[in-house]
C-alpha cells in the first residue's frame, strides 16, 4: 500500500489545483466609513467593518496580518486585524491621509499628506513618524520601486512626479506630468513607472533611468466626451505585460499593452472607477466603482468583467490579502 | 460690539480672499470659462454620453422620438423623479416590458432607454448651470463683505464714531458673512445632485439592458 502514496498525493494535488484560490479583498467605502471584506472565490460579501471616518488609501502588510487604512477624515491610519477584523491600533499619519505605499521589506509605510504638502514615513514596527518629506501641492499618489530604494509622489496642483530617495529623503527629481496626477505605479522590473493625470485624461509613462517621460498613453471611447475619460488607479500585472487604468466617470478600465503602449481593450465595469487591485493568483483584477457602490472582478485572461458586487457606500480603495 | 470670532472671520476672510483673487485674475474682457466658476470639487463634464450609461445593444435612430410615444414619455417623466424608489422605478420598467407585444417591445424599450437618457442628462445639465450661478453669486458677495469689512474696520477705528452706526454696519456684516458661509454649505450638498441623478440613470438604464437581451435570446 505504501509505494501508491505518493501516486495518491499527486492526484489529490491535481484534484484540488484548478479552482481559483480565495483570497480575501479587503475594499474601504469612503462614504460608508466602513471596509467591506469580499471573499474572492466565491464574490460575495462576507463582513463589512466600522471603521473611521472617510476612508480611503487601503493596503496590508506582506504577511497578510494587517491592513492598513487611511482614516482621512479622523487624520489616522487604522491598523485592522485580519484574524479578528478588528482595528487594533493606528499609525501617526498626519493630517488628511488619502494614499500610501509600504515598503517592500514591509518595515516602513509612505503616506501622502493632501493638506499638508508632505509625505509622512512611519516606522510599521514602533507605530512612530520618523521624518516629514516636504513635496508639492496636494501630494497623492505613492509608488514604490521593486527594490525600495526611490519613491514617487504626485502632488495633484504642481502636476508633478517627485522622485524621492528612500535613504536620504530628499527629492532627487521632479518629473512635469498631465494636470491633477493621482497615482503612480512601478512596473515590476522598475524600469518604469507609470503615472496618471486625472483631468489631463493622460497616463505618462517615465522612465525610472532617465526620468523623462518616453511615452504619454492617451484614451479615446467612441461616443463618450473626453471630459469623462479621467485615469486615475494603474496596476502592471506580475508578469509586466499588461497594464490596467481605471477611467474615473467613463466607467470603464482600460487594459494596456505594456510592450507597445496601445490600449487593447476598454472594460466597461461600474461608475465612477477608481481603484484596482489583482488577485495574488492574478486571475481576476478587481475595481472599485464608486457611484454604482459596486465592486466589479475582471478576467485577468480574457479581460471580460464576470461579476460585480454591491459593497458599502461609495468604495474607493482595495487590497487583496496575499494569503 | 458684537463682531465675529477671530478664527471664523479668519477661514471666512480666507474664503472670500480665494474667491477674490479668482475673480481679480478674470480681466472684465475675458469671457469667464465654465470651469472657472465651477465650485464642486468633482471635475465638470458638462453632459453625460451614452456609453457612461448605456451597455445595451446599440439604440436606434428611431428610438430620438420617444416623446410622440405618450406612454413611454409618460414613464420617463415618472421614473426620473429621485422620490420614487428605486426598486418601485425598476419594477414599473419590468412591468412595462412585460405588458408590450412581441413585435414592439425591444423598439419601445430602446425609446424609453432614449427618453430616460436625453431627460435626466437635461435635468443634470439644469443642476450645474444652477450651481454655477450660486457660485457666481458667492463671488459677487465675497466682494461687497470685502468692502463691508475694510468700511467696518475704519469706522471702528475712528474715535468719534456713532455706535450705533457701528452697530448697524456690524451686524449687516454678520449677515452677509452668515449667508456667504450657508451657500457655501449649500454648495457642497447641491454639488450632490448631478451624481446622483448619473447614479439613478446608470441604475435604470441597466434595468433595460437585460430586458433586450433576454427577448434577443
Amino acid at each position: 500500500m505504501r509505494r501508491y502514496l505518493p501516486l495518491l498525493a499527486i492526484s489529490l494535488m491535481a484534484s484540488t489545483a484548478t479552482p481559483a484560490l480565495a483570497y480575501k479583498a479587503y475594499i474601504s467605502n469612503e462614504r460608508g466609513n466602513s471596509v467591506s471584506i469580499v471573499d474572492t472565490e466565491t464574490m460575495e460579501v462576507i463582513e463589512t467593518i466600522n471603521v473611521g471616518q472617510r476612508p480611503r488609501g487601503i493596503t496590508i502588510s506582506h504577511d497578510g496580518k494587517y491592513v492598513y487604512l487611511c482614516a482621512s477624515d479622523d487624520d489616522t491610519v487604522e491598523i485592522i486585524d485580519t484574524a479578528t477584523n478588528k482595528i487594533v491600533g493606528t499609525l501617526p499619519s498626519g493630517p488628511d491621509p488619502e494614499l500610501f505605499v509600504l515598503s517592500p521589506d514591509g518595515k516602513r509605510l509612505y503616506v501622502a499628506n493632501e493638506d499638508d504638502n508632505l509625505v509622512t514615513v512611519i516606522d510599521v514596527e514602533t507605530k512612530r513618524m520618523i521624518v516629514e518629506i516636504p513635496v508639492g501641492v496636494e501630494p497623492e499618489g505613492m509608488g514604490m520601486s521593486p527594490d525600495g530604494k526611490t519613491l514617487v509622489n504626485t502632488s495633484e496642483t504642481t502636476n508633478m512626479a517627485h522622485f524621492i530617495d528612500t535613504e536620504t529623503h530628499e527629492i532627487t527629481h521632479n518629473v512635469l506630468v498631465d494636470s491633477r496626477p493621482r497615482f503612480a505605479e512601478f512596473n515590476p522590473d522598475g524600469s518604469e513607472v507609470w503615472v496618471s493625470a486625472e483631468i489631463g485624461g493622460t497616463v505618462s509613462v517615465i522612465d525610472n533611468e532617465s526620468r523623462e517621460i518616453k511615452h504619454k498613453i492617451t484614451f479615446e471611447i467612441p461616443g463618450l466626451r473626453t471630459e469623462s475619460i479621467q485615469p486615475v488607479g494603474v496596476r502592471i500585472s506580475e508578469d509586466g505585460t499588461k497594464a490596467y487604468v481605471a477611467l474615473g466617470p467613463a466607467n470603464r478600465v482600460a487594459v494596456i499593452d505594456t510592450s507597445t503602449y496601445e490600449v487593447t481593450k476598454y472594460v466597461l465595469v461600474g461608475q465612477r472607477v477608481w481603484q484596482l487591485a489583482f488577485t495574488p493568483d492574478q486571475k481576476y483584477i478587481i475595481s472599485t466603482n464608486g457611484i454604482s457602490n459596486d465592486v466589479t472582478f475582471i478576467d485577468v485572461a480574457t479581460d471580460e468583467p464576470v461579476q460585480s458586487v454591491t459593497v458599502g457606500d461609495q468604495p474607493w480603495g482595495v487590497v487583496v490579502a496575499p494569503n | 460690539m458684537m463682531r465675529l470670532p477671530a478664527r471664523t472671520t479668519g477661514v471666512v476672510m480666507s474664503v472670500l480672499a480665494l474667491l477674490l483673487s479668482q475673480a481679480a485674475a478674470q480681466q472684465p474682457s475675458q469671457q469667464t470659462e465654465p470651469e472657472d466658476l465651477w465650485p464642486c470639487v468633482q471635475r465638470k463634464v458638462p453632459e453625460l454620453s451614452l456609453p457612461q450609461i448605456w451597455n445595451g445593444p446599440e439604440i436606434p435612430e428611431e428610438a430620438k422620438d420617444w416623446r410622440e410615444d405618450r406612454e413611454v414619455a409618460d414613464l420617463v417623466q415618472e421614473l426620473a423623479q429621485r422620490r420614487v424608489p428605486m426598486e418601485e422605478a425598476q419594477q414599473r420598467i419590468r412591468d412595462f416590458a412585460e405588458s408590450l407585444k412581441p413585435e414592439e417591445h425591444d423598439q419601445r424599450l430602446f425609446k424609453l432607454a432614449e427618453g430616460l437618457f436625453e431627460h435626466m442628462n437635461q435635468e443634470r445639465s439644469h443642476v450645474m448651470s444652477g450651481i454655477e450661478r450660486v457660485a457666481q453669486k458667492q463671488i459677487r458677495l465675497a466682494d461687497s463683505i470685502r468692502k463691508e469689512n475694510l468700511a467696518l474696520d475704519s469706522l471702528t477705528r475712528d474715535p468719534k464714531a456713532n455706535p450705533t452706526e457701528v452697530q448697524r454696519q456690524t451686524e449687516a456684516f454678520n449677515f452677509s458673512t452668515r449667508m456667504f458661509q450657508e451657500r457655501a454649505q449649500s454648495i457642497t450638498y447641491v454639488c450632490e445632485v448631478p451624481t446622483l441623478i448619473e447614479q439613478r440613470l446608470y441604475r435604470l438604464a441597466n434595468t433595460i439592458v437585460p430586458l433586450i437581451a433576454d427577448k434577443k435570446g
